[in-house]
């Protein structure tokens, strides 16, 4: 089961059905309580192995290592997306940070939009700093055009991260 | 629907063969979650032992201290189906249909059969005649759905019982009967003592405090049995096997049953469903098919499933139903369990699907204290539905709660329907955005504070307005900037924001 905490209440369940997600398995979870939002990030932790968060503007650190650390100690993946600001540092194993879109397939009126290019900057605690770039074509197929080594994530503890 | 329920309370006792000198109890083990142990209770006693005071589900030990000189016997479900299978075979031939649950406890969905029998009240006598014949001891009820039929059997001691208004019959219920001591304890601490005040509840209300436990307790109090709208499970999910050699030992069929069972629970733990009724068709060499369905109230899980299996083939193999051995068998899942879906969602946690799995009420309890805190609102799944705009596409309902039906059809063809990809973000409602144009040309758009120029677009779509709502017309706009891409809506000029592609 995937949870998501959606902070915005924006979050469109379409385009995570749109790249494989089977609508059963998706709960959405709408909190923009920065007071609340901990203990119900914790309380969907506690049952649920994989949870995406955006992270309520006004979070306080010490919280999100309190989450972190119960993350560890639940073995779930945890990825979480700050709607202002970055994570603390060294809480997650995997940062992604996006530097780049560009959306192809329009072309003044005509056409619709068919291809994304996102350029991405990872790193984490098992990677050094690199750039790769993802292209999805219609939703569906993602290439990555720069080789990433996907075995150093495999062998990375957790795979969790930020963007 | 219309169900009619036989149970034998102490179908255990029958299949004794024992002279009734002395008082007779028979045992079954039971697991005991919260202690990770095993213990044994009494599944039937008879007469002499209850005046003893020895009750159903009370310890063997304790048992056979208030009773020492009572004989104490292992629950033998292989002879208990052997027999029940004459019962079986009796209400057979009076209603073609019949469910079976365990030995000693068949449904039987009577829709169809009361014409034929010339309305409810005859059929019920008629079967009641049938059995008293063959095996006295049954109780025999009639309601809407197995849990009312069930409880309308457990209260038929004086002759059959039918049931014309179910939920009234319900209301006046007891809680206790829900089978759940946890909540059964706290329905009575806050005051709700039956079936007819639990339903009397907001269903929010329980969701929110009971979790999932709460939300079927009430269904059931609601008279809702079954899920009104059980999705179907698709052809290829049932499963079949064929011997050339026909098998003729028991050991070969236990076997061959055993596999079969297997394989099907994997393809449907593929699916994510687990059923609650199970099909088993058997082919013998002489060409003769007989098939029999398995239900239960939870869905079925490997190991339940095996035992139901095995325990039917059992019973025809020993009666020399099929003769010349077993060539062909057949296991077909039905009635799709949503509760099913949720068990095999949750094994990616760590749970087994072999018996208790102590993943699925983790997340679910997860889930509820998340509604907890937050108000079922808050805690959402979604099912697809038809719409032009991404915001009408999705058909929302409050976790723990049944998918409703779409308000409009999502296999239709939709004209006008924005095309994939779908944007990440959608609106809750449409917001005011600020577009600049040039000679019907977007040129930039207002982001916070700053401009942003358009790099690129496709647009204007037309959207006729349905004007016998009053809806103006509209042009759909897709724009590419340099922060990203953006659905937009332009209604008299004026521009609206309805999706970001993030």
């Amino acid at each position: 089961m995937v949870v998501v905490l959606d902070a915005r209440g924006w979050l469109s369940p379409i385009s995570a059905w749109e790249v494989g997600v089977i609508p059963d398995r998706l709960v959405l979870i709408r909190c923009d309580d920065r007071r609340l939002w901990p203990q119900v990030a914790a309380a969907v932790l506690e049952g649920v192995a994989a949870v995406y968060a955006e992270v309520p503007v006004g979070v306080g650190e010490q919280q999100l290592r309190r989450l972190a650390a119960l993350n560890r100690a639940r073995r779930a993946a945890l990825m979480l997306r700050p709607l202002r600001g970055d994570l603390p540092a060294g809480l997650a194993h995997l940062r992604i940070r996006g530097t780049g879109v560009a959306w192809e397939g329009v072309d003044r009126g005509h056409g619709r939009l068919t291809r994304r290019r996102v350029s991405l900057m990872i790193s984490g605690k098992s990677l050094p700093l690199r750039e790769i770039e993802i292209e999805d074509l219609k939703s569906h197929v993602s290439t990555t055009h720069t080789p990433l080594d996907l075995a150093a994530l495999d062998r990375s503890p957790r795979l969790r991260g930020d963007s | 629907m219309r169900t009619l329920c036989v149970w034998y309370p102490d179908w255990p006792l029958q299949v004794l063969e024992v002279e009734p000198d002395r008082p007779c109890l028979v045992v079954e083990p039971r697991s005991d979650r919260s202690r990770g142990s095993e213990t044994q209770v009494v599944r039937a006693a008879d007469l002499s032992a209850q005046e003893a005071g020895i009750h159903l589900g009370m310890g063997r030990r304790e048992a056979e201290a208030l009773c020492p000189t009572a004989r104490v016997f292992q629950r033998d479900l292989g002879a208990e189906s052997r027999r029940f299978e004459l019962v079986i075979e009796a209400l057979e031939n009076l209603i073609p249909h019949v469910e079976v649950v365990e030995p000693g406890l068949a449904f039987l969905p009577v829709q169809g059969a009361l014409r034929y029998h010339g309305g409810e009240e005859d059929l019920v006598q008629k079967i009641a005649k049938e059995l008293a014949n063959l095996a006295p001891g049954a109780r025999v009820g009639l309601a809407d759905g197995p849990f009312a039929a069930r409880w309308a059997a457990i209260n038929a001691v004086e002759g059959p019982g039918i049931v014309v208004d179910t939920a009234r019959f319900l209301a006046n219920l007891d809680v206790g009967v829900l089978e759940h001591q946890e909540l059964i304890d706290t329905f009575r601490w806050l005051g709700v003592t039956t079936l007819g005040s639990l339903a009397g509840l907001p269903r929010e209300a329980i969701a929110s405090r009971f979790g999932a436990e709460g939300l079927t307790a009430h269904r059931l109090a609601s008279g809702e049995d079954r899920p009104p709208h059980p999705r179907p499970i698709s052809p290829h999910l049932a499963v079949e096997a064929h011997y050339d050699d026909p098998l003729e030992t028991l050991d070969q069929v236990a076997f061959a049953a055993r596999a079969l069972s297997t394989r099907l629970m994997n393809g449907l733990r593929r699916e994510g469903i687990a059923p609650h009724r199970v099909e088993v068709e058997a082919e013998a060499a002489d060409n003769t098919v007989r098939n029999r369905v398995w239900r239960s109230s939870d869905p079925f899980l490997e190991s339940s499933l095996n035992e139901r299996v095995w325990w039917q083939l059992r019973v025809w193999v020993e009666q020399g139903g099929v003769g010349g051995g077993l060539v062909r068998l057949r296991l077909d899942p039905a009635d799709l369990s949503g509760d099913g879906r949720q068990l095999a969602l949750l094994e990616a946690v760590g749970g087994t699907w072999e018996g208790y799995d102590p993943a699925r009420p983790e997340a679910e309890r997860a889930l509820a204290r998340a509604q907890a805190i937050l108000g079922p609102d808050a805690v959402l799944q979604a099912a697809r539905q038809g719409g032009r705009l991404p915001g009408e596409q999705v058909l929302w309902r409050r976790w723990g709660e049944e998918s409703g039906i779409p308000e409009r059809d999502p296999a239709g063809p939709w004209p006008g329907n924005t095309p994939g990809p779908t944007p990440a973000l959608v609106p809750p409602e449409s917001n005011r955005l600020e577009v600049e144009w040039d000679a019907g040309m977007p040129t930039r758009i207002r982001l916070g504070s700053r401009w942003e120029p358009v790099l690129n677009w496709s647009g204007p779509w037309r959207l006729s307005g349905r004007w016998w709502k009053g809806e103006e017309a509209a042009d759909r706009y897709q724009l590419v900037t340099s922060a990203g891409a953006f659905l937009v809506v332009v209604r008299t000029t004026r521009a609206y924001l309805i999706g970001i592609y993030d």
